[in-house]
């Protein structure tokens, strides 16, 4: 039996009544005007799916699979509906009954969770990135840093301060590991800074966002595990990657109820914290005399797995707004969807890049000289299409308005 | 419709917006209403040209046409029963002209309501029609429905601010009606005949819109009783003082409920029945207006009187009223709502009816009112893949029709008749004013192929 028609799959699946109040705020609908690509005639076609009306379809894996997980469509309704889980169901439907393509099963299944061969293929990309188009599919490929030698290889421990407040575990994720070992090495400043012993386990395993939002669950569910061991010892685990966060703290819907690895693993799942949540919530660190690395307008946008997917708004305009030497900005849509959402902006160049032009008209209307943001997927597909529409923003991690030096 | 006929159309638009895959099918078979059936092709264009080309051939060829704006109607209006052609507008969806001066607004029809707001708030303009689904919905199929909303109280519904419109006939020509300046009384007023014709006198490409300037101040106020009874003979009461409100809003206990489960606002959970009640205006008549609600609702035991004291308190309380219905679901997985018209000092009789039905059916009701004007959405919650429940539910809803209509009421006060209502239609009103309203459909549309045999049986 597919697991589109299980108990409470088949339940969440029947819950939806069509009032159509997510459409519009899906923002691959607002490409096609088409109802096929918005969250109410996604979630029609998995239930004829569910039922035996349809067949999985090219069709249907093409609409299935140009969803951003942006959670917009689970925030808007009214109903309770969760439109982004439905569709991360009917992908680890699409992978059990067909299997994955081999052009997402390699990375997947072998790579990301393997970090040798992650770090020979970040690796083998730098050396070929200068030899390639600049551009692919709208991505920029001359933009995106990859580091020479990535963060966790070259992590040297810092000096803990005396009596430390907290044991915090620092969890890098992939892609600033490999991206952005710079903010990486702030955020442990930050830290260390506040009062905090830091720990960076170089063995911890990429936090299996790709795998389960492509429907390979299996592969995030070992990650689950490995990540729990690795960060036993500490009081907090701490992120600067809104996808890894929210994947951290969302490990227990990967596991029966009622077992003994869902306890635990929720008993993980507690201790994470995004590192604005953690700086403003926990440390409730004082802004008073803090000087903002930057001078000009900043503005902020808000990724999708952290203003939806964890509920985290104030935390980082608090900082923001409170530091001194900057003037803070909102933009209009500041909560959209930046348009990278992982293998998304390859497979689906036109929805993304006309996605991210309007994130990039957005931040032309606030007259910014920087863009603020808190994830490095976000970060990248941003600083990609500023550079590429030729506007003068620069994008930063928020993390480096904290690290004056 | 066979294949020649589909290539066609591939000639008058783009062939990315002909959709004939079972897929998007599929998707094009429902609307907001538990009724489905299929369009044979699904068509989306561009230009006035495009819909006029369109309708010519299918005038010729004799194909049903359903147009279609979001699809969120609550009548099954938009459901192609007959096959034929979804003539969905969506892709026209520009706003064209905004001129404040003379406070009109000119937009295609698949423009969302709420992102019409949102160009004129920082203007300091609104465009008042607010119905609880204007998030999603656009204004062609607010014009094709008549929608009302909240704020109908004070300021009118739909028809009251449309000007005119660019539309083609069922033939494919192209007219006119009506204009951008507000003037004189049009005898024969073609454009008050379009409002609410869901979709079965012609197809609107253009709208013109009349705004109005965003009153200087407002307050909002929650209030709460101990009973249905209390709270609706406030309601006749607030009226009798002679203020009118722009906001009048019932809720009852399970409505209440439900809106708390999504908000989380800390509503009242124990209360019978609440009150949303807004009046705005010049800010020195406001404390006046709200000294007198207030002494009004103490008259009818109010239980908890409380003045929203922030704009992010306001904006809440307007999303769990604006949210509430869809809220339902989350008790039982479907519902269905009914939209009947009461005189205002009937509120108690009705209500008091509903609950004997519930008790009688075991059928979950919910009941949210436009108390103002006595428009009432008894919500019944049910389960859809339950046959003899859905069976049930038709049999109650039956009967609330029944009981509004004895109570000198009507059967819809703004969300249509489609193919749900369609049933109920001769018990509201007289052979000779339904055979009235069908020679004015064939005078439009002679061939009866525009929205076919919806709100009434055409023939030929
Ligand atoms: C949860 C919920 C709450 C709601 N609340 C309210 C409310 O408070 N008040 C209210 O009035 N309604 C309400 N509705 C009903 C619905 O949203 C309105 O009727 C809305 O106006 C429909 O707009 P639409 O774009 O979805 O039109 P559709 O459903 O697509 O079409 C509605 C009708 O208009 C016709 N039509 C559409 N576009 C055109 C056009 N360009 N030319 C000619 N005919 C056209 C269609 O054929 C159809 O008959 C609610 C619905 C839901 C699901
Ligand atoms: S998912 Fe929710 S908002 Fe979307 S149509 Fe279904 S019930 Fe409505
Ligand atoms: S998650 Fe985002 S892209 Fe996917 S259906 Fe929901 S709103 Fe649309
Ligand atoms: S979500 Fe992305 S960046 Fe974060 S760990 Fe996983 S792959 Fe790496």
């Amino acid at each position: 039996m597919s697991i589109l028609k299980e108990g409470k799959n088949y339940e969440l699946l029947n819950t939806c009544n069509k009032c159509g109040f997510c459409v519009q705020g899906c923002s691959v609908y607002k490409e096609h005007f088409n109802e096929a690509y918005g969250t109410r005639g996604r979630i029609r076609l998995i239930k004829a799916v569910a039922n035996g009306e349809l067949e999985r379809t090219p069709l249907y894996e093409k609409i299935i699979n140009s969803c951003l997980m942006c959670e917009e469509c689970s925030k808007n309704c009214p109903s309770g509906v969760q439109g982004h889980l439905l569709v991360q169901m009917a992908r680890e439907d699409l992978v059990r009954e067909k299997g994955l393509p081999f052009v997402k099963k390699f990375p997947l299944e072998k790579v990301l969770p393997n970090n040798n061969l992650r770090k020979l293929s970040f690796h083998s990309f730098r050396l070929g990135k200068n030899i390639i188009p600049q551009t692919i599919k709208g991505i920029n490929i001359k933009s995106l840093n990859i580091e020479k030698v990535d963060f966790l290889s070259s992590y040297k421990p810092i000096q803990k301060p005396e009596n430390p407040n907290l044991k915090v575990g620092f969890f890098v994720g992939c892609m600033m590991n490999h991206t952005m070992a710079q903010v990486a090495n702030s955020i442990v400043g930050v830290l260390t800074k506040e009062g905090c012993e830091v720990v960076v386990p170089t063995e911890q395993r990429c936090c299996g966002t790709p795998a389960y939002v492509y429907g390979h669950s299996k592969v995030t569910r070992e990650s689950a595990l490995h990540n729990l061991d690795i960060f036993k010892d500490v009081d907090v685990v701490v992120t600067g990657c809104a996808s890894c966060g929210n994947m951290l703290k969302s490990y227990g819907k990967l596991f029966p109820e009622d077992s003994k690895e869902r306890e635990l693993i929720e008993g993980f799942s507690k201790k994470v914290r995004d590192i604005t949540q953690f700086l403003v919530d926990d440390l409730k660190i004082s802004l008073d005399n803090k000087q903002s690395s930057l001078k000009g307008k900043v503005t902020y946008h808000d990724p999708c797995h952290l203003v939806r997917g964890q509920n985290i708004t104030e935390q980082p305009r608090k900082i923001l707004q409170g530091l001194k030497g900057d003037e803070y900005v909102e933009m209009p849509g500041a909560s959209k969807c930046c348009g990278a959402s992982g293998m998304f902006q390859y497979f689906y160049p036109e929805e993304a890049t006309a996605i991210s032009n309007k994130k990039v008209e957005n931040i032309k209307k606030t007259n910014a000289d920087y863009v603020v943001t808190n994830c490095p997927a976000c970060y990248q597909r941003i600083k990609g299409s500023l550079e590429i529409n030729k506007m003068p923003q620069k994008v930063m991690h928020i993390i480096e308005l904290l690290d004056s030096k | 419709m066979n294949s020649k006929q589909i290539n066609y159309f591939k000639t008058i638009v783009d062939p990315k917006n002909i959709c004939t895959t079972k897929e998007e099918l599929l998707v094009y078979e429902y609307d907001a209403t538990l009724l489905k059936g299929a369009p044979e092709v699904i068509v989306f264009p561009e230009t006035t040209g495009q819909v006029s080309l369109i309708l010519a051939y299918a005038y010729q060829e004799n194909i049903p046409v359903t147009t279609r704006g979001a699809g969120t109607n609550l009548s099954g209006g938009t459901i192609p029963d007959q096959g034929g052609i979804a003539l969905v507008l969506t892709k026209m969806n520009k706003v064209l002209e905004i001129d404040f001066e003379n406070r009109v607004v000119v937009v295609e029809p698949g423009t969302i309501n709420q992102e019409l707001q949102d160009m004129l708030t920082p203007h300091g303009y609104y465009y008042p029609p607010d119905p609880a689904s204007m998030k999603a919905c656009t204004i062609g199929g607010n014009v094709g429905e008549c929608s009302g909303g909240p704020r109908c109280l004070k300021y009118g519904v739909t028809r009251d601010y449309i000007l005119g419109m660019e539309m083609v006939l069922s033939t494919g020509e192209v007219v006119a009606i009506g204009s951008k300046q507000q003037v004189n009384p049009d005898p024969l007023d073609i454009v008050k005949f379009m409002v609410g014709s869901e979709g079965t006198l012609g197809v609107f490409t253009k709208l013109f819109l009349k705004i109005k300037k965003i009153s200087e101040a407002k307050k909002t106020m929650l209030c709460t009783f101990n009973s249905v009874k209390d709270a609706s003979r406030t309601v006749a009461n607030i009226v009798r003082e002679g203020i009118v409100p722009t906001t009048l809003e019932l809720m009852d206990n399970l409505l209440i409920n439900c809106a708390e489960d999504f908000i989380g606002l800390g509503l009242d959970r124990t209360a019978d029945a609440l009150l949303l009640i807004e009046v705005d205006g010049l800010k020195e008549e406001l404390d006046g207006q709200v000294e007198v609600i207030k002494k009004v609702c103490e008259k009818n035991n109010v239980k908890g009187f409380k003045i929203a004291q922030s704009a992010k308190e306001v904006d809440q309380l307007w999303t769990a009223r604006r949210t509430v219905i869809g809220a339902v679901a989350r008790k039982r997985p479907s519902y269905s709502m009914q939209d009947v018209t009461v005189p205002r000092n009937k509120l108690p009789d009705i209500v008091e009816e509903i609950v004997n039905i519930s008790e009688k059916y075991n059928l979950p009701i919910g009941v949210l009112a436009h108390a103002g004007d006595g428009n009432l959405h008894p919500l019944v919650l049910f389960d859809e893949r339950n046959q003899e429940e859905v069976e049930k539910v038709h049999e109650a809803e039956f009967l609330i029709c029944k009981k509004a209509l004895s109570l000198g009421g009507t059967l819809s006060g703004e969300h249509g008749i489609g193919l749900l209502k369609k049933p109920f239609l001769d018990q509201e009103f007289a052979p000779e004013v339904l055979s009235l309203k069908r020679q004015i459909m064939l005078a439009f549309d002679s061939g009866n192929i525009l929205n076919p045999d919806k709100i009434l049986e055409v023939g030929k």
